[in-house]
């Protein structure tokens, strides 16, 4: 069943069923709730403008998902030719919310998991934060990035690898 | 025989297929390699999914908050806006725009750069033979970032006579072409298919 | 041509009032070759770069072919791409306008004339799009829709992605 962006009723079912994986894919990326929720606010307010219907809400949601992720992306290669190379690697993520709600409070294992999937290859680190943070399938992923499900299984085992090195090197006590 | 190491990633994953999936979990538990592999991406997958249940990003709140900030701009948006508003404009009236445009378009015309045809609408020089050779460019005006070459190009088009620029592609044959829909203008990154790099 | 909103409308204003690029005199003399100067620096402020990569889309986003071509042009004329197939005209008239904030819109024209089978005749769609864009941004323009779920293989859409900036 087609699915029209401007219909309420459509959006509501897409936007119940895609804002808790979007905005934690946004967040994750860029460390920021504030601008997680700004991003999420945009990826829908696209979505609504969206002229071309989709042909299954499925497409809707990988639609989202994509663009949430590329703008997210986006805003987190803008901060980072604005931070010096000192802030890149001692930031805090910010995480203070909005009207009053409690600060989040970070282990040192997040922020350590946080910096070694910054340091993986854009590529790997896409498939990465999709499956880890947004809780995707190895399907879900390829739709949304467009790549097969065996390219998806490849690279998630090769960020694997590359995390458990990172991790290691980020003394983090995983194994 | 072990297995792939891609495998036993998938299979941590659960995304194998049962048969499959029923072959890896018998040979893991008797292979101390493979089950040393699967026990490493399992712990890496364990950090995240303790990350992800300490967090508290995707609350109702947070989400409710969006949802009113997406109405709050799309209402404002149905607020008719005047650039798209139908308009039906009097003949009359149009014929008297158009006649103003036109006198404030024939003054505009007179080129300021053109000492020798002061006053003369450039349009009516379509008749004289034009000299296309393209004069030598003063060498006091390349400056860095000037390239000769683009500059060229830029003024020769400029004597062609031509209503644009054309470039003509001659799509493979037997490439039979979906006409769909109606055509849209969009932005890339709300179609981008490969990541952006 | 219907015009039902102020904004075509405008656009042909727009255009009407847009300078006859000016053409430089015959026969310059080295006297006036400080006028040249100033014409072409004109020009070059107007002047715009325009990248074209035409692709061919096939099922699942498979990218069949592409070709890719760069023109140079000044604010308010147009870059024109025809592609032109078996039973298939395509087209896209590129229009940027450049404002003196450095913002550029975008307006893009799709002609198509098609004829689907021997026994049909030719149809023509034509139909306007425009939008503001940033300098080196990629907008993609679908002259023939964008490509719906199908069945059939061997079935493309053309896509042509489009980046504006100032001629630097």
């Amino acid at each position: 069943m087609k699915i029209f962006s401007n219909d309420p009723k459509a959006f509501q079912s897409v936007y119940d069923k895609t804002f808790h994986t979007i905005v934690r894919v946004a967040y994750h990326i860029t460390l920021d709730a504030e601008v997680a929720e700004d991003i999420c606010q945009e990826a829908f307010i696209r979505f609504y403008h969206r002229t071309i219907p989709f042909p299954s809400e499925d497409q809707a949601r990988y639609w989202l998902i994509r663009v949430a992720k590329n703008l997210s992306f986006n805003y987190y290669k803008r901060k980072k030719r604005e931070k010096s190379a000192l802030e890149r690697y001692s930031y805090e993520p910010k995480a203070h919310e909005r009207n009053g709600e409690e600060l989040l409070l970070r282990s040192e294992t997040e922020k350590i998991v946080h910096r070694a999937v910054e340091r993986l290859p854009h590529s790997l680190r896409s498939v990465i934060v999709l499956k880890e943070y947004g809780n995707l399938s190895y399907r879900e992923i390829g739709k949304v990035l467009h790549i097969t499900e065996n390219n998806v299984k490849v690279r998630v085992h090769r960020a694997r690898n590359m995390l458990g090195t990172l991790l290691k090197e980020e003394e983090a006590h995983v194994l | 025989m072990c297995y792939d190491e891609q495998i036993i990633s998938a299979y941590v994953d659960g995304e194998l297929e049962g048969p499959l999936s029923t072959e890896v979990k018998k040979h893991i538990e008797s292979c101390r390699r493979c089950r040393s592999l699967a026990a490493e991406f399992s712990a890496i997958s364990e950090v995240f999914t303790a990350v992800r249940s300490a967090d508290s990003i995707d609350s109702d709140q947070r989400k409710a908050r969006v949802w009113q900030g997406i109405r709050r701009q799309t209402n404002r948006e149905t607020v008719q806006n005047f650039w798209h508003r139908r308009v039906q404009i009097p003949l009359p009236l149009a014929a008297g725009v158009v006649i103003a445009v036109a006198a404030l378009v024939f003054t505009l015309i007179v080129n300021p750069f053109s000492s020798n045809h002061r006053g003369t609408p450039i349009a009516l020089e379509q008749d004289k033979a034009m000299d296309t050779t393209i004069p030598a460019v003063p060498s006091d005006f390349t400056s860095p970032g000037n390239t000769i070459p683009e500059l060229e190009q830029l003024v020769r088009f400029l004597s062609d006579q031509g209503a644009a620029i054309e470039v003509k592609i001659e799509l493979p044959s037997s490439s039979k072409i979906q006409v769909s829909g109606e055509p849209q203008l969009l932005r890339a990154a709300d179609l981008r298919r490969d990541e952006i790099e | 041509m219907r015009f039902n909103t102020v904004f075509p409308v405008l656009l042909i204003f727009l255009g009407l009032l847009h300078p006859f690029h000016p053409v430089y005199p015959q026969n310059k003399s080295e006297d006036n070759s400080k006028e040249l100067q100033e014409a072409l620096r004109y020009l070059q402020d107007k002047a715009l770069e325009v990248q074209i990569h035409a692709r061919l889309i096939g099922k699942d986003d498979e990218n069949i072919w592409n070709t890719q071509s760069r023109k140079i042009t000044v604010s308010g004329k147009s870059v024109s791409i025809t592609l032109e197939g078996e039973d298939l005209t395509v087209k896209a008239h590129l229009i940027p306008f450049l404002n003196e904030g450095g913002a550029i819109f975008l307006v893009a024209k799709g002609e198509v004339w098609v004829q689907q089978s021997a026994s049909q005749e030719k149809k023509y769609y034509s139909t306007v799009k425009s939008l503001p864009i940033k300098p080196g941004e990629s907008v993609i323009f679908f002259p023939t829709g964008v490509l719906m779920d199908t069945e059939e293989n061997n079935i493309y859409t053309i896509e042509l992605e489009i980046q504006v900036e100032p001629l630097e």
